[in-house]
C-alpha cells in the first residue's frame, strides 16, 4: 500500500519541533480552533493524526463520533508542552472497563 | 425461558438435539476464543501502557530541550528555520491479524536529514531537540498502532462475550426446554396410545367372552 502521511494538530510550541521531521503540522492557536482544522483535513491522506490533549478535549466535545475508530487515520492523543493530563491513560482505562467489565488498574 | 414454537414430533426432537449439540460446541469454542483474546488483550494493554509512559516522559524531555533552544534565539527565527523541512516522513500501512481481528500495521519511513536550517544562526540545543523528536516519531507511531489495537481487541472481546452469553443464557436453555417439552409430549402420546390399546383389548375380550 502507498505510504501515508502523519499529521499533527496542536499549539504552536507543541507542533513546531515535529514540523522539521516531515510531520504535517496544523497549528491551533487556541484549542477551540481544533474542530475547524480537523474538518479541513483530508483524512484519507493520513495514517496517524497526532492531537495534543487540549485540542483533543475540544474535538471530543464538539465533533460527534470523534475520534474515528476502526479505520484510518488513527488518532493519537499526546501531551502538549504544558504537561500531561493523563487523558490517554484515562481513555485506556475506559476501554478496559468496557471490555473486561472491571477496572484492572493496579 | 421461552420455548421454541415447533410441532412436538420425533423429527423435530432429533433436529433440536442436533442443534443443541452444535450450539454447545460453538459455545465452548467461543469461550476458548474469549479466554485467549483476554490473554492477548492484557499483554497488549500492559505493553502499550509501558510504551505510553516512556513516550510521554521522553516527549517532555524533548519539549524541554526545545524550549531551551527557543529561549536562545528569537521565536520567529526558530519558526523560520523549521518552516521548510527537508525530511520526508511516510508511513506504510499494512494489515495484520491478532486472533482473527484485522488490525493495521504501520511501518515508518524517514528520509532526508533534519538540518533544514543554517547551523550558524541556530543554537546547538535545537539540533539536540530535533534529534530527540526524530527518535521519538517511530515510537509515537508504534504507540498509535498499539493503542488502536487495544481498542479493536476490546471491541472484539465485547462482541465475543455477547455471543457467548447469548448462547449460554438464551439459545441453549431454550433449546433444552423445547427438547424436554417434546419428550414429555411424546411420552404423553405414547401413554395415551397404550391406554387406548389396553381399553380396546379389554373390550375385545369382553365381546369374546359374551360370544
Amino acid at each position: 500500500m502507498a505510504g501515508k502521511k502523519v499529521a499533527m494538530i496542536g499549539g504552536r510550541t507543541s507542533t513546531l519541533g515535529f514540523r522539521a521531521l516531515g510531520v504535517e503540522t496544523f497549528v491551533a492557536p487556541l484549542p477551540e480552533d481544533g474542530p475547524r482544522i480537523w474538518q479541513g483535513l483530508d483524512l484519507d491522506r493520513y495514517a496517524v493524526v497526532m492531537v495534543t490533549e487540549p485540542v483533543f478535549e475540544v474535538l471530543e466535545r464538539e465533533i460527534p463520533g470523534f475520534p474515528p475508530f476502526g479505520g484510518l487515520p488513527v488518532v493519537l492523543v499526546i501531551p502538549a508542552v504544558t504537561g500531561t493530563r493523563e487523558m490517554a491513560v484515562a481513555r485506556m482505562r475506559e476501554r478496559i472497563v468496557k471490555a473486561v467489565g472491571a477496572d484492572l488498574e493496579r | 425461558m421461552a420455548r421454541i414454537q415447533v410441532n412436538p414430533n420425533r423429527m423435530e426432537l432429533l433436529k433440536l438435539r442436533k442443534r443443541t449439540a452444535i450450539a454447545e460446541r460453538g459455545h465452548k469454542l467461543l469461550k476458548d476464543k474469549l479466554d485467549e483474546l483476554m490473554k492477548q488483550f492484557m499483554a497488549l494493554v500492559q505493553e502499550s501502557r509501558n510504551l505510553r509512559r516512556e513516550v510521554e516522559s521522553r516527549l517532555a524531555d524533548a519539549h524541554l530541550i526545545f524550549a531551551i533552544a527557543r529561549s536562545e534565539v528569537m521565536t520567529e527565527e526558530v519558526e523560520e528555520s523549521l518552516s521548510v523541512p527537508t525530511m520526508d516522513l511516510e508511513v506504510d500501512v499494512d494489515q495484520a491479524s491478532i486472533m482473527g481481528v484485522r488490525v493495521p500495521r504501520f511501518e515508518v519511513r524517514m528520509e532526508g536529514a533534519i538540518d533544514c536550517y543554517s547551523l550558524l544562526s541556530t543554537p546547538f540545543s535545537l539540533d539536540a531537540a530535533l534529534l530527540y523528536y526524530r527518535d521519538l516519531v517511530p515510537e509515537l507511531i508504534k504507540l498509535a498502532e498499539m493503542e488502536n489495537n487495544v481498542g479493536l481487541l476490546a471491541q472484539e472481546i465485547e462482541r465475543t462475550r455477547r455471543r457467548v452469553n447469548a448462547l449460554e443464557h438464551v439459545l441453549i436453555p431454550s433449546l433444552k426446554e423445547t427438547i424436554t417439552y417434546i419428550t414429555m409430549k411424546l411420552d404423553e402420546m405414547e401413554r395415551s396410545y397404550r391406554t387406548q390399546l389396553m381399553k380396546i383389548k379389554s373390550m375385545q375380550e369382553e365381546l369374546a367372552g359374551r360370544g
